[in-house]
């Protein structure tokens, strides 16, 4: 676990650093079978000298889409042994991803802009897990064609691209400032229409097949509220 | 040069700049358009809220901070006799920035309320900048005041506090410490009117009292003892042009973050055209500030955008002047080496 992770009161798992650093001393104590980590968040170092010290590392790619993460989710059913479990569950996730997919495929394209900071605005850019989300939830990402995957973005795009929906990510004080700076732009549609959404970071920014159904159900129910059942 | 000129040829540029830049960004406006625009301002328009909501506060902000950092410049060099001295190289900027980050990286994990939020950021980079100021001077005393002692003791502040800044940003969240790097960098794009104009309640009084003082730095320039002689109290003076350097420091860094150069290339540059007395300088130097910044964060805010890769993607306004500023003062400093290092 990180300091990251959303903590279970009661949980006694060891926290062996944060995001960017980690204690290689205590994992190096705590003698792990496996370890699973991530390309985001530049742990390619850690990785080297953890491999080195022939300690087990499985590293996810960086799953920007949902074909990814069943790869790396069969990959991990191989690992642990449990390869039909994990066909298993790829196989009903699959079903209900496409299932979902269909069901908004013929509906008009709703232009979204997904915010990550209000200041300066940065925004979830291509070939991000958000993206790939708004895509299959029958969304446009107004932000898909920049270079960078979570780009600094001009607010004079914003008014001129004039999303339908604007979704802020996190939970804390922040969002509200960020729903607050938008007001000064009532002439945008998400704006006058009060389609600004909240959405849980916890969920949206950690990339799992499971978040992955999840997320994808919560952001239809916000594109196209008036869609019966899921 | 007659000044007189100079002072209208500056106003002229800075009000041809400003309406360039106003005219130009990501979106395209069309003349016609902005032409009406400019003089029938229309809410319901999203080309109208793009110049006037978008465009013009960013301008007013790119305006009085270049300016204000010149001129700061131009006392700085003044008070401590150093071509080099500029609120980054003696710690200010840093100092602020620190401030600045714990506000960043603080305020959001507490439940306050609006205007904490909105006051704290300005608020903790005036704490930052005094700070480092009380201790650049503290480390400046025990060397009498040494021109090299105040320069030495603002440089290796800054390293403190530029570590203080990463030991913070290592324990950050991910997306804070991207929000943190890019104010950090010097940017224009999250001014916020309110703070705006507190803002500039500070940056224009500072500047004008720096211009006021300027027949006085003249003085501090010829020397501690001739000063003296004179009948200048130059510690008082220094330390009064000091907090209020620092007040107009921390109000430009909490708009914009630490943006680079401004500082120390304007006032170069002012000097070649305006000699080297003060008053002169320090009204050259805001005018030529404004222009050079409300440039730069013009070509920040256009130069990806108009590349079909980088649709919509603004870079930090330091990044800017950090490159242009760097090469053209290399330049300068290479064509006049023997007269600005004497």
């Amino acid at each position: 676990m990180t300091n990251y992770c959303q903590i279970t009161p009661g949980d006694k798992k060891e926290i062996i650093g944060s995001y960017q650093s980690i204690d290689i001393e205590k994992i190096i104590l705590l003698k792990p079978d496996l370890i699973l980590t991530t390309k985001e968040g530049d742990l390619a170092q850690l990785v080297i000298k953890l491999r080195r010290l022939n300690i087990p590392v499985f590293v996810f790619s960086e799953s920007i889409n949902f074909d990814d993460l069943k790869k790396d989710f069969r990959h991990l059913g191989i690992l642990l042994g449990r390869q039909n479990r994990a066909e298993q569950l790829i196989k009903t996730a699959d079903r209900k991803v496409s299932d979902l997919r269909q069901q908004v495929s013929a509906l008009p394209k709703i232009k979204v802009l997904v915010e990550l900071n209000t200041a300066p605005l940065i925004v979830a850019g291509p070939n991000t897990f958000i993206d790939e989300i708004i895509t299959s939830a029958g969304g446009i990402n107004i932000a898909r064609d920049t270079l960078s995957r979570w780009p600094q973005y001009s607010v004079e795009q914003v008014v001129l691209k004039n999303p339908e929906v604007i979704m802020i990510t996190g939970m804390d004080q922040k969002t509200k400032k960020a729903l607050k700076a938008w007001e000064k732009f009532p002439q945008v549609n998400a704006v006058k229409n009060k389609k600004i959404h909240v959405i849980d970071s916890n969920q949206i920014c950690q990339p799992s097949i499971n978040n992955f159904l999840e997320s994808l159900k919560t952001i239809i129910k916000l594109l196209h509220p008036d869609l019966k059942n899921e | 040069m007659n000044k007189l000129l100079l002072f209208f040829i500056l106003l002229g540029l800075l009000v041809l700049t400003f309406f360039i830049s106003l005219a130009i960004g990501s979106g395209n406006v069309p003349w016609s358009d902005f032409w009406r625009i400019l003089f029938n301002p229309d809410n319901t328009d999203p080309l109208s809220t793009i110049i006037w909501q978008i465009r013009f506060p960013r301008l007013i902000a790119a305006l009085l901070i270049g300016a204000g950092l010149a001129a700061v410049g131009c006392a700085f060099q003044g008070i401590l006799r150093n071509p080099l001295a500029e609120p980054y190289t003696l710690g200010i900027s840093g100092g602020a920035a620190l401030g600045g980050t714990v506000a960043i990286i603080f305020i959001s994990k507490f439940n306050l309320p609006g205007w904490v939020t909105t006051i704290g950021l300005p608020l903790a980079a005036l704490v930052g900048a005094l700070l480092s100021l009380f201790l650049v001077y503290l480390i400046a005393s025990r060397l009498y005041f040494s021109v090299t002692g105040l320069i030495l003791g603002g440089v290796l502040l800054s390293f403190i506090f530029s570590s203080l800044v990463l030991l913070i940003m290592t324990l950050a969240q991910p997306d804070e410490v991207k929000s943190t790097l890019l104010w950090m960098a010097g940017n224009l794009s999250m001014v916020q009117p309110d703070l705006l104009k507190i803002s500039s309640v500070f940056i224009i009084p500072g500047i004008i009292i720096l211009f006021i003082f300027g027949r006085d730095l003249d003085v501090i320039t010829l020397g501690d003892e001739k000063a003296q002689h004179l009948g200048i109290k130059i510690i008082q003076i220094r330390q009064f042009l000091f907090v209020i350097s620092s007040l107009i420091v921390a109000f430009c860094v909490a708009n914009a973050g630490m943006i680079a150069f401004v500082g120390l290339l304007i006032p170069h540059l002012m000097r070649i055209l305006m000699g080297p007395k003060h008053q002169p300088l320090i009204w050259g130097s805001a005018l030529a500030g404004g222009i050079f910044l409300m440039l730069a964060d013009t070509v920040a805010r256009t130069v990806l955008t108009r590349t079909s890769f980088g649709q919509g993607v603004e870079l930090p306004v330091g990044v800017i002047t950090g490159i242009l500023g760097g090469i053209f003062f290399l330049a300068f400093l290479l064509r006049r080496k023997n007269n600005v290092i004497n």
